[in-house]
Formats: structure tokens, sequence, C-alpha cells
């Protein structure tokens, strides 16, 4: 762990390049070969979309195959000319990113089942604690801030969020 | 007919106490309710219609309240886009290029005042342009058909060359992506139905609150939950809160501009803040990127697309009063609004009921002055957003996220959706895929297909029809400009060298 | 950065699970009556749940406030699945509906879904089709539109609002029909809603705009546009009462935009007789007949069996002309 001051970043822009950089290109190829197996997919799967109906010359053809052609065309070049890999992260870090996926993915099933507060005071505390939160505190701040969502939109707001199909068993709400 | 003096009686109007409480109530809980990640202008709007329309407040002063949330929650927005890089609309997605950019240099401040001021620039240019030329403006709209469109639409097309920082090739994926997530869904034109795999849901296409929000916040969360298993990245220290003097008089140009373009893009039916923000930013990245700081955290890359989309916004009302069309999906559900307070826009709103019109136009004037007033001196306490601590900082972005998300169509399958969308975010951006230009995609891409369909019934198949009329042979002669006048200096320096 | 103070262990605690179990209740409106509308707020299903609700509530037929919930997508589509699957037998929901959900059901967009998946209840207003050129258009009236048009049909473009196969579509060609003009050789050219083909007719890039009547007034009193026919048994009224009906020049052509509702399927004969008397009542209101007026609709009441009939028969006309045309197979 660095100690120190907290350093500013590095600014490798807005979006996309955290600058770090690996060895090897292979992450490249496959993203490019994956892109022209999709693109020729994407044409193949137009081959269907026909209207009965001549007003419309292009048809719905159109905007698929604009896609699968400029997929297929960087695709192609990234396949050729592939950049250097990224700094792929290691198995612990990978398990900690599937949990958190799997928590996000848990989320929308449970929702109708536990309700809002609940669902959404798990899901937060959950990822707090992968971000190594403090337990009790994390638990704390996630359903205070869980609760205080539902109030602002549900009463507030108007927004229906749902209670959960449990507690309206529970106690016949 | 003296339009100034009608706007003197429209400032009368928008200055009554009663009005002039609604104008700030409004931007103030715009803001908050943008503020909110993912939380953008329509769902802004729509959310809270159904509370005025019960409150029964008299039209003006609902007008003039919905004008100040939809300034409030633009700017909002523009908070949670700034400093969590989580755009709640399309129009923000250029923002957060720099803007998050500078977050993270420790320039949140900076960037959040610049937003402030910027979009007080670009909507007040835009009202003058409303006021002086809305008539003119609305006749000259019309001109606008599908063929013209199309040109306009492979302009900003190729303005995402300005978008892809280096590398081309990974922004044509984003691009193609982009383009293919757009095609999910009913084709508008013909109802026949692309890539739905027989899944009703998926009907009326992929939301783009839904896949912004997946791309660019869940994605977020998963990238910076990587680093937290490497070495320490603490939280960054906010140094600048404001603009110096110098920065602005730096940004001036910049900032008319981007108000310019994104005035006249937003006049058109159709197009809107997001095109005029992308172009914009284009332009200007082509103009004056001299030292390559663009996308690296420019406060300029800031100024422009919050002017232009602001300046946008306000030219959308334009179509919208004047004929009843709405320019963008932000006022198709203003004019909801308007109907269901028995306003009826349209060539007849500025004779029939001139104090609506005029009253509007003064009070966004106001709105967007309280805008500055109210955020200006604020951004030193939204910029403490950034001390929280890491383990709930992020997570509550994940769980804002969610309702956002939710609020839009209160569907399980959006989230479910969006969780997926954060994993492809997190791939492309390791592979140095940049996002900004999936979002163009995805916008793009049904209006230049829907024109091009478009124009080609009209003209019964007749290719000839795109570049007939002098409007649109003008934009591919532009646009043709735009791509080769670059290439061709390049290859000119390129030959001086040898 | 500390979130909370170290002491006060039990208060916290304590705190957190009165505020979750205060918020954990749901709104009190939730026993009463529910509109379904199958859009997102602001548009015309919405305000046919709002307008109506109100009435309801104000005229004491409904127990309380009436819930409005927005379920968009698929045109209509998701509410509809919604309504056959999930809220089957439940007595106090209505759906908000139109001719475009019966035109879907036709041409089975909703997938396996169709029209007899659900109790037609009853429609109480209505807007009414229109055929409109320019103001300084060549033809003085419908005949000579439609002699036109037979000649040449291929000299004759329309906007609509809705896509193809859609409503506005329709129109047109119900209309062709009783012209005698082939439906094959119609061109329609879909916008993005009514005020997008009304700017393509007043840009001149379409000759013929095909509309309703609350689409066209306003245009029609700023002097931008003509409307040769409305698609209506009887004149309106309004600003478009001295345009002549399609049937009266001899072309007995009725676009009814009814504004109704459908319950879900299995709903008890004591619930459905109530709704029918409900709307019956409400209908025939003064508060109905201002709510309408505001709305710029037509007067339009037809409900029960007479409703669901007329529906079926809709469908089964909707989906000739959509064989015919070959948007279905």
């Amino acid at each position: 762990m660095k100690g120190g001051a907290p350093e500013p970043r590095e600014s490798g822009g807005g979006q996309g390049s955290r600058p770090e950089l690996g060895e090897g290109r292979l992450g490249d190829r496959v993203a490019g070969g994956f892109l022209v197996i999709l693109a020729l997919w994407v044409a193949w799967e137009s081959r269907s979309f026909v209207v009965g109906f001549p007003a419309d010359p292009v048809g719905p053809r159109a905007l698929p195959l604009f896609a699968a052609a400029v997929l297929g065309g960087a695709g192609l070049y990234t396949l050729f000319r592939p950049e250097p890999n990224p700094l792929w992260p290691p198995s612990h870090t990978v398990l900690r990113l599937v949990t958190a996926v799997a928590i996000l993915g848990a989320y929308p099933l449970a929702l109708a089942w536990i309700g809002f507060v609940v669902a959404t005071g798990g899901a937060v505390t959950l990822l707090s604690l992968l971000f190594q939160g403090p337990p009790v505190r994390s638990a704390l701040a996630a359903f205070l801030f869980s609760g205080g969502l539902f109030l602002l939109f549900v009463h507030l707001l108007g927004v229906p969020l749902p209670v959960g199909q449990l507690f309206i068993r529970i106690m016949g709400w | 007919m003296d339009a100034f003096g009608f706007l003197l009686e429209g400032f009368a109007v928008a200055l009554r106490p009663f009005n002039m409480a609604c104008a700030f109530g409004g931007v103030l809980v715009g803001t908050v309710v943008g503020m909110l990640p993912g939380i953008g202008p329509i769902n802004a709007i729509a959310i809270l219609l159904p509370v005025i329309f019960v409150s029964g407040v008299p039209p003006e002063s609902a007008l003039i309240l919905l004008a100040g949330i939809y300034y409030g929650s633009q700017y909002g927005n523009s908070i949670s886009t700034i400093l969590l890089n989580v755009p709640g609309t399309t129009s923000s997605v250029v923002t957060a290029i720099d803007g998050y950019a500078l977050t993270r240099k420790g320039e949140a401040g900076s960037a959040l005042a610049m937003a402030a001021i910027a979009s007080f620039v670009g909507g007040t240019l835009a009202i003058f342009g409303l006021v002086l030329f809305a008539p003119a403006l609305a006749g000259w709209a019309i001109r606008f058909g599908p063929a013209e469109y199309f040109a306009l639409m492979a302009f900003a097309f190729a303005a995402l060359a300005g978008l892809s920082g280096a590398g081309l090739a990974k922004g044509l994926v984003a691009t193609g992506v982009g383009l293919l997530l757009a095609s999910v869904g009913l084709d508008p034109n013909s109802a026949v139905p692309r890539f739905t795999f027989g899944e009703l849901r998926l009907f009326d296409g992929l939301d783009f609150v839904v896949v912004t929000i997946g791309l660019f916040a869940v994605s977020e969360v998963l990238l910076l939950l990587e680093e937290e298993g490497r070495e320490t990245r603490t939280g960054v220290a906010v140094r600048k809160v404001m603009v110096s003097l110098q920065e602005l008089l730096d940004s001036a140009w910049s900032l008319l501009r981007g108000s310019l373009v994104g005035f006249f893009v937003g006049v058109l039916p159709g197009a809107g803040g997001t095109i005029g923000s992308f172009v914009a930013y284009a332009l200007e990245k082509k103009i004056s990127d001299d030292r390559g700081t663009f996308g690296k955290g420019d406060l300029r890359g800031v100024a422009v697309p919050e002017a232009a989309s602001n300046s946008a916004a306000t030219a959308a009302m334009i179509p919208l009063l004047t004929l009843g069309v709405p320019g963008s999906a932000t006022t198709a559900v203003l004019l909801g609004a308007l109907l269901g307070l028995n306003v009826t826009p349209g060539p007849l709103l500025i004779q029939d009921n001139p104090e609506v019109f005029w009253g509007l136009a003064a009070s966004m004037y106001l709105g967007n002055a309280f805008l500055l007033l109210l955020n200006l001196p604020l951004v030193r306490v939204f910029v403490r957003v950034l001390s929280l601590p890491r383990w709930f900082l992020i997570p509550g972005v994940a769980g804002m996220s969610f309702v956002a998300v939710y609020a839009v169509n209160s569907s399980v399958f959006d989230l479910a959706l969006m969780v997926g969308f954060g994993v492809l975010g997190y791939l492309l951006r390791k592979v140095r895929v940049p996002l900004a230009p999936v979002i163009l995609g995805l916008v793009l891409g049904p209006l230049m297909e829907k024109n091009l369909r478009r124009a080609l019934a009209l003209s019964d198949g007749d290719w000839g029809v795109l570049v007939s009329s002098p409007l649109s042979a003008g934009i591919w002669v532009l646009t043709g400009a735009s791509l080769l006048v670059p290439a061709g200096l390049a290859l000119h320096r390129r030959l001086r060298r040898m | 950065m500390r979130v909370l103070p170290e002491r006060s262990c039990w208060v916290f605690p304590l705190t957190v699970v009165l505020i979750v179990l205060a918020s954990c209740r749901p709104p009190e409106s939730d026993r009463g009556w529910e509109c379904i509308a199958p859009a997102n707020p602001g548009g015309g299903w919405d305000l046919t749940c709002r307008t109506a609700g109100r009435a309801l509530t104000d005229l004491g037929l409904a127990p309380g406030m009436v819930r409005v919930t927005n379920i968009p997508g698929a045109g209509g589509g998701i509410a509809f699945a919604h309504a056959v699957s999930q809220r089957a037998g439940d007595g106090n929901v209505v759906v908000a509906a139109s001719p475009a959900t019966v035109l879907r059901l036709a041409q089975g967009q909703f997938a396996h879904l169709t029209a007899e998946d659900v109790t037609w209840l009853g429609a109480v207003a209505t807007d009414w089709g229109v055929v409109a050129v320019q103001p300084d258009a060549p033809w003085e009236d419908l005949e000579e539109l439609l002699n036109q048009w037979r000649s040449d049909p291929a000299a004759i473009v329309v906007s609509g609002g809705s896509a193809v196969g859609g409503q506005d579509h329709m129109k047109v060609l119900l209309l062709a029909d009783a012209a005698g003009i082939e439906p094959q050789a119609v061109r329609y050219v879909p916008f993005d809603g009514g005020g997008e083909a009304m700017t393509a007719l007043l840009g001149g890039f379409v000759n013929v705009f095909s509309g309703d009547v609350t689409q066209a007034d306003g245009q029609v009193q700023a002097g931008n546009l003509r409307v040769l026919a409305v698609l209506a048994p009887e004149r309106v009224e309004g600003a478009l009462s001295s345009v002549p009906t399609a049937r009266e020049l001899g072309y007995p052509v009725h676009w009814v935009t009814w504004r109704g509702f459908y319950l879900p399927p299995g709903v008890d004969e004591g619930s459905y007789r109530r709704w029918l008397e409900v709307l019956d009542e409400l209908a025939h209101s003064p508060e109905w007949e201002e709510a309408r007026l505001q709305a710029r609709l037509s007067p339009f009441y037809m409900a029960g069996e007479e409703f669901q009939e007329f529906v079926h028969r809709q469908v089964s006309e909707f989906r000739r002309i959509s064989r015919d045309l070959g948007l279905i197979p």
C-alpha cells in the first residue's frame, strides 16, 4: 500500500483509458475477432427483416447492416493492428468483481420479493463491504440511505417502488 | 406587434412574486432531483408533472414552474455527470469527458462552476434568439426535410472522429456497438421486430437511460472496485472551487460558438441537446484544441457542451411553442404538460395567449439567472459529495442507479439489462474503447435511418434527393470538408517534413 | 471521515430500524380503483386515465382517489400482458385504450395475445379522423383529390403520425378502399407523431396529411391547413364544423379514434355490471362534458356488449386490410 498524501490521478481521459499497459496483444485480437463474428451474425439475422410493402426502398435492414459494416470494419482493424493488452486484474480482484456483478444481478431478482428498502439496503451494504467499509457502519448507512430514497421517491415524488411481496404476505398490507 | 413591448409585459408577468417563487422553486427542485445520478430532465419532469397537475396552479405559473424544473434538472444533471461520471441524459455524455477528467485532477469545483456559467450563457443567448427570431426560425425549420436531416446527421456522425481521442478504430468500434444497440426493437417505420428474440419488453428498443447508466455508472463501480484491489487510491483533494477570470476569458469564444451551434441545432425539431453538444464539442476541438488538452480535463471541454445543450434546450421551445411540434423527448413531455394545462401550442399561441409565450420567455431568462445565482455559491457544497468515504459513495451511486433506472419504466427487466451493460462497459473501457461514441451511435443511428428511409419514400426511391436541395448539399460539403481538411493538413505537414 | 459518531451504539440501530419500518409502509392509496395508462405521463392514454379518474372522484362514483399507474411499453402491449397475466379477476382496475390498441392486436403485435383476452368495457369520448391538404393545394374538395389519386396514385404522398399499418395509414387505406384505389398504390410516409407529419405537409414535402381533428384544428384556425373531409358520420362541432364528412361526399368511411377502457379477463359479473353503471353515469355527467370540451374531443358513448362486438368487428376489418396490404401474412 502506498502511503503519503493523496495524489492527483493521471489524467488519462474521462472515459476509457486507465493507461496501465500489460504484456502481449491477445486482448485486442480476441476482441477484434469477436467483433467480426458479431458483425457477420448481425448481417445474417438481417436477412429476415423485410417488409411486404413497396414504399420503403431501403427497409428495416438498413441500420443493422450499417452497424454490421462499422463493427466488422473496426473489428478487422483491431484484429490486425492490436494495441497492447490492458492490465487485467489478478484473481482475487476478479473474484471481487464477479461478486459485485452477482450482487448487482441478484438485485432485480430479489426486488419484487423483499421490497426496495431491504433489497437496496442489502445490496449497498454488501457492496460497501467489498469496498472495505466497516461492517456495522456500512449496514447502517446503507439502510438509512435506502429508507431515505424510498421516502423521497414514493412519498414525495410519487414514483412507485416495490414494497415487497414478502412483507405484504406477512403484514397483510 | 412590438416584440420588445410584449417582452416587457412578459417580464411583468414573470416578476410577480408568486411567479418568481415558482421560478425559484422550480429551479431548486429541478436541481435537486436532477442531481440524483441518472435522473435527467425528462424523468424529473415526468415525475413532477402529476404533482403539478394536482396542485391546481394557474397555467402561466405552472409553465414557469416547469421551465424552472427543466433548467434546474439540466444543471443538476451536470453535477452528477461531472462529479460521478453518471450522465443522466444523453446531452451530458459529452460533458462527462472533460468534466470527470477534471474531477480526477482535483478541479471538480472549476468544472462545476464553468458548467453553471456556460449553461447561463448558452441559455441567455438562446433566449435572445428565441425572442428576436422565433417566428422566422419556425419558418426556416419547416424547410428542413428528411434529406436535410440526414445530411445533418451525417455531419454529426463525422463529428465522432473528434470524440475518439486516440484510436479512430476503437472509436468506430464504439459507434458500431451503439448502432447495433439502436437497432434492437420494433422498426419504427414498419413495426418489424429486430433482435427482440420474441421479448415484448424489447419491442420499444433499449432505453438510453438504461444503457447510459449501465455503461457509465455501473462500469465505473466495477472499475473502482478493481482499483481497490491495487495500491491506495485515496480520494482526490479538491483544489479549486471557482473559475478564474483568466480561464473565463480563455473560454469566451468557445462559449459563444457552443451556444450558437446548440441554438441552431436545437431549433430543428427532432435534433436537440444531444446532437448539439456532440457537434459543438467536435467542432470546438477541431478549431481550438491546439495543445491536445481536450479530453484530458480542459475547462473548455465542459464549457462548450454545457452551453450548447442548454442553448439547444431553450431553442427546442421554438418549434414547440410556434408549431406545436416537440423538438425533443423532453419537449414532448412539456407538450403533454401544456395540453394538460389547456394551453394549445401552435401558431396561435403567440396571438391568443401572448402572456403565456412572453411570460414564459421572460421567466426562462429569470430561471437561468436563478440557476447561476443559486448554484455558483453551492459549488462548494456539491463538491463535498466527493469527500464522502468511498465505501459509501460508490455503492451509493450503485443504489441510486437502481432507482434511476427503475423510475423510468418500473421494469425489473431494465435493471437486469443495466447490469449487463455495466459488464459490457467495464470490458469496453478495459480495452480502451471510448464510451461517448456508443451513445452517439445509439442516438444517431435511428435518426439517420428514419430520415434516410423517409427521404427515399418521399422521392419514390430516387437517391438523388439526398443532395438535391441547396441546404442538404451545403451540409454535405461541410461534412466532406470537416473530414478532408484535417487529413489534408496532416498530409501537407508530413510532405513538408520530407 | 466518519459518517456516524462512535458512541450511541444502540440509538442508531434503533433509529434505523424504525425508519426502515416506517418507510416500508406502502402509500395509503392502495385500496380503491386504479386506472392503468399504457404510456408515459403526458400522453393520450395517461390523460384519459387522469381526466376520467378525476371526474369519477368528483362525482363520488369512485371510493376515494383513482390511482393512475403508468405501464408503458410495446405500444400498450406490456400493460396488456400485465392485465391478462397478473390482474385477471381484479375488479378494481381498468386500462385505458384506443383504436391503436385494437389495431396492434389485429396485427398480432402483442405476441400471442388477442383482443379476446380482455373484456372491452366501453368508450366515453372520441376524436375523428381527418384528411387535410395545404391551403393553396390544387384540389377544391375531396372528390377532386380522389379523382387525381385514382388516375395517378404515384403522384400523391400522404404523411401521418403512425407507423406503416398504424391508425393514420389505416384511415387513408379505408378511404382508398371506398374510392376504388388500390391499397398497395397508396404512398404513405410515416412520421413520429402528428406534429411532425403536419410539419411535413406545411413544408411541402407531402401532399396530404392524415390525422385527427384535435391535431388539425389549431392549424386550421391559423389558416395553415385545409381539411377536405372529416371521417365521421356527422359533422363535428368546433373549428371544423364547416368541413363536410366523407359520408356526405359519398364515401361512408369513419375513423373513430375512441378513448375507452378494457377490463382484465375473469372479472366477476357483479363488478362488470358495476363498471358499466359507473361508466354510463360518468359519460352522461356535466363534469365529463366539461372535461371532454376542454380536451376538444367529440361526444361518443358505447359500452357493454355493443362495444365488445364493435371492437371485434374492428379487429376483423383491420386484419383483412393488413393482409391485403401484405403487412401480416
